[in-house]
């Protein structure tokens, strides 16, 4: 019952954010122009991608605690999709960047940043299969997990802030808040973040579900 | 398993020749004598208004349909993996 909500929820919600996102009425500002509609598209994939993260870290601290392999499977692939979703929002950034600022990169604070955490969560990968004991692979990929996360926060959600960056909310640099606290853009904006987040999280418990299948072939 | 595929490919062909005709009706329309001609101004004027709203504000509407068959299109993947995925859950037993 509540799987089939949750996903008829998504549904709803990336439906009426697709339609409102591209033709509601949005800001008329220089340089962005209609790019602003990225908002609801691109920025997402960043909330998405440090909400599975964070879920991601809860299951592997889970882990931990209870030694069960649903939560090291829960762990894993909510970190996959996290980063599948940090392509993604790297890929849609550079697009967005090409046309405002003028190159697909141009080694802003936040791009280099995330670019780094990717890094560090393509080495929770590299780290997870390079045991052949797969107790120990969980476990030390767990506490692997848990700093990787207390290294991406700062990396991508404080450090650009610090300096000046091209992203907003760096200084000189006024975050969306700033302009859009009497426009529409909220209401596409936080739909866009929870639907897309909660496609996110139906994709991992698919994953979840078959690496659990696997796993118990694996027994048999 | 060859036999569904070559009535899959049968429809298409099917639905992509009944296209093919539809198209060429009009040049078939204006040939035959005693009926009314269809001109090239019956597809240009301006003056008959029709569905057009997809041809509206810039078509805009043109690219919301794309992504949203896109997005619909997702969906309608994901509850078939998750179909296939039941199934294989259901061949192992729960004993393990």
């Amino acid at each position: 019952m509540f799987n089939l909500f949750y996903k008829a929820v998504t549904i709803l919600l990336l439906c009426f954010v697709v339609m409102a996102g591209l033709l509601y009425e949005v800001p008329r500002l220089n340089i962005l122009n209609e790019t602003i509609r990225n908002l609801h598209f691109h920025v997402p994939m960043w909330f998405g991608m440090l909400f599975m993260l964070l879920a991601s870290m809860i299951f592997s601290v889970r882990y931990l605690r209870t030694q069960r392999v649903t939560d090291d499977l829960w762990a894993r692939e909510l970190a996959h999709v996290g980063l599948f979703f940090g392509v993604i929002g790297l890929l849609t950034g550079m697009w967005w960047a090409q046309f405002t600022w003028g190159k697909f990169w141009s080694g802003d604070p936040k791009q280099n940043a995330s670019a780094v955490a990717m890094l560090i969560y393509l080495a929770y990968f590299l780290l997870r299969s390079s045991f052949n004991d797969p107790q120990k692979s969980a476990r030390i990929s767990a506490v692997f997990n848990i700093f990787a996360f207390a290294t991406y926060v700062p990396l991508i959600y404080v450090l650009p802030r610090l300096t000046n960056s091209l992203h907003p909310g760096a200084s000189g640099n006024p975050g969306f808040n700033a302009y859009d606290l009497d426009s529409q853009l909220r209401y596409v904006f936080y739909p866009a973040v929870l639907g897309w987040s909660m496609l996110g999280f139906w994709i991992a418990h698919l994953r979840q579900r078959l690496a659990h299948a696997a796993h118990r072939l694996q027994l048999l | 398993m060859i036999i569904k595929v070559r009535a899959f490919l049968l429809c298409i062909i099917a639905f992509m020749s009944a296209f093919l005709g539809l198209g060429a009706s009009p040049l078939v329309l204006a040939q035959t004598a005693g009926k009314i001609a269809i001109t090239e101004s019956d597809y240009s004027n301006q003056s008959v208004e029709m569905a057009d709203v997809f041809r509206q504000d810039g078509k805009i509407y043109v690219v919301v349909a794309v992504i949203m068959t896109l997005l619909i299109g997702l969906f309608i993947y994901l509850f078939w993996l998750e179909k296939r995925i039941s199934k294989l859950e259901k061949e192992i037993p729960s004993s393990v």
